[in-house]
């Protein structure tokens, strides 16, 4: 017997799930990740503390760093969500022996379910966008120097929203690649870590190097009370520009998509592995526009972060 | 005891955690008001690791099991012993001065490991075989969140900040979720007559 008629029969693309089989499996499960009780807490939780956002004029940061509800309570939480939801989705296909979707089309449901926090996300942004209409930003807050408008908004949709994406698909690669017990949770807490440990390390004097590439990990910031010596809650805007900064993350999201598609074996994969190298690459090249566009030299605010300009509609 | 320890405790989720608590307690220590907010997730990981310490392994054949319910928890106690000691050890040896409230941090983790612990204990004696697997993702990311956004600080203080922060009425709450902790271990591993269900006479 010849070493190719061991291999599993290659089932062609055209026997593959009907796409309505998909739409409908689609809809339940963007249904299972609606009534999530993780995702209702996080709702919630941005509700309660986007609703402190009553009015930023006069705050430093212009309530531009609320975008953190969104990407905690939706994002991070997703990961957990979107890990759950494959995993039972897998141990229903199991126990019903010969499952009539394969792993690819629950895959793909799956993902076409993420659709629901990105929903969330983007209701948050629009609400954020029109509350961040309103904000008068003081002299010595954020952003300054003929930086805003798009920057701004670029900002509170890449965080805000995307994030909101970006967590669940992160959940579904784990289930798909590497589900083990905890996995979930500690990957999100794991990303909490490294944001944090990036916010300090790219301090003067620590390895000031990482403020430029920064762009490249999927939450970071375009600006804040970084500080300077003397003042450490000057406003200061880092490099990089948060509207490619947009694109850069959705390529993110693509890739992820695209990789949890392949871990199906039993379906053809050469398109995939094709599309995988293609986003990949144009991920690498989104980042690299992300960091060398926009502003190119860390801005510092003139006016001090104490200063009598405090004062809003000056 | 210690071979049922041995199989039961998920070892390498308690080191996992163990180096995350670690990692965040270190970046504490030398960026303290950068970082606050990572002690109330290391609160988190700390309390989502007893969750997972304590359950059952074998849910589904351990009803067969001669041992008592008390006997299963003790063993698996080790885990949380462990974790206790690394808690208290990286407070204490990389966490700092934390602007006078290392033993505040202390009593947090503490408070925390014992609610948890006790919650996850009277559900497996109700019957769940992996109530850590359900309270843990819980646990850990609901903290994170608390602690990184503070979304109810003046009514729900359980991360205050290290200046302004409420600490008498955050302690008061810690204090109070562990005795909450403790009440759940003891009706979890006591068998008190008034908990018993009546058998139906059918």
């Amino acid at each position: 017997m010849s070493a190719d008629a061991t291999r599993l029969p290659v089932v062609p693309a055209s026997s593959a799930a009907p796409a309505s089989a998909v739409g409908r499996l689609a809809v339940t499960e963007a249904g299972r990740y609606a009534r999530h009780p993780l995702l209702l807490i996080g709702v919630v939780l941005t509700a309660v503390l986007s609703a402190q956002w009553r009015d930023a004029t006069g705050e430093l940061d212009s309530g531009l760093t609320y975008v953190l509800a969104p990407a905690l309570f939706i994002g991070v939480f997703g990961i957990v969500v979107m890990y759950r939801l494959t995993r039972s989705s897998d141990r229903l296909a199991e126990a019903s022996g010969s499952p009539a979707l394969g792993m690819r089309a629950r895959t793909a449901a799956l993902a076409w379910a993420v659709l629901v926090p990105f929903s969330a996300g983007l209701l948050w942004f629009v609400w954020a966008a029109w509350r961040y209409s309103t904000t008068v930003t003081p002299p010595n807050g954020l952003p300054f120097g003929g930086v805003g408008g798009s920057w701004s908004y670029a900002w509170l949709f890449s965080l805000g929203a995307v994030s909101c994406a970006g967590g669940p698909i992160i959940g579904l690669d784990l289930a798909r690649w590497f589900p083990r017990r905890g996995i979930a949770v500690v990957t999100g807490v794991l990303l909490v870590i490294a944001s944090m440990a990036l916010n300090v390390l790219m301090q003067p004097g620590v390895l000031e190097g990482l403020r430029y590439v920064r762009v490249f990990w999927p939450f970071t910031w375009f600006g804040g009370q970084f500080g300077i010596e003397g003042d450490e809650n000057r406003t200061v805007i880092l490099t990089g520009s948060p509207e490619w900064y947009v694109a850069y993350l959705v390529s993110l999201c693509a890739l992820g998509i695209l990789v949890a598609l392949y871990r199906d074996r039993e379906r053809p994969r050469e398109r995939l592995r094709v599309g995988i190298v293609v986003t990949t690459i144009a991920a690498v090249v989104l980042g690299v526009i992300t960091m060398t566009s926009g502003v190119q030299e860390t801005m510092v605010n003139p006016i001090p972060s104490t200063g009598a300009a405090a004062s809003p509609g000056e | 005891m210690l071979a049922h320890a041995r199989v039961a405790v998920p070892w390498a989720l308690v080191l996992v955690c163990s180096v995350m608590i670690v990692v965040m307690l270190a970046l504490l220590g030398r960026w303290p008001g950068q970082t606050w907010a990572l002690g109330g997730v290391a609160v988190g990981a700390l309390a989502g690791a007893v969750a997972w310490c304590l359950d059952e392994p074998l849910a589904e054949i351990v009803g067969a099991a001669a041992r008592h319910l008390r006997w299963r928890l003790a063993s698996q106690g080790l885990g949380v012993a462990v974790l206790a000691m690394v808690w208290v050890a990286a407070v204490m040896v990389l966490g700092g001065d934390l602007f006078g409230r290392r033993s505040d941090l202390v009593l947090q983790g503490l408070a925390a490991m014992v609610a948890v612990g006790g919650m996850t204990a009277w559900l497996r004696s109700r019957g769940s075989g992996h109530p850590g697997r359900v309270l843990a993702p819980y646990v850990v990311l609901i903290s994170a969140g608390l602690a990184i956004t503070r979304p109810l600080a003046r009514q729900l203080p359980l991360f205050p900040l290290p200046y302004e922060g409420p600490w008498a009425a955050s302690r008061v709450l810690w204090v109070l979720l562990a005795g909450i902790g403790v009440g759940a271990l003891l009706l979890a591993v006591t068998d008190a007559r008034w908990r018993r269900r009546p058998v139906s006479p059918r």
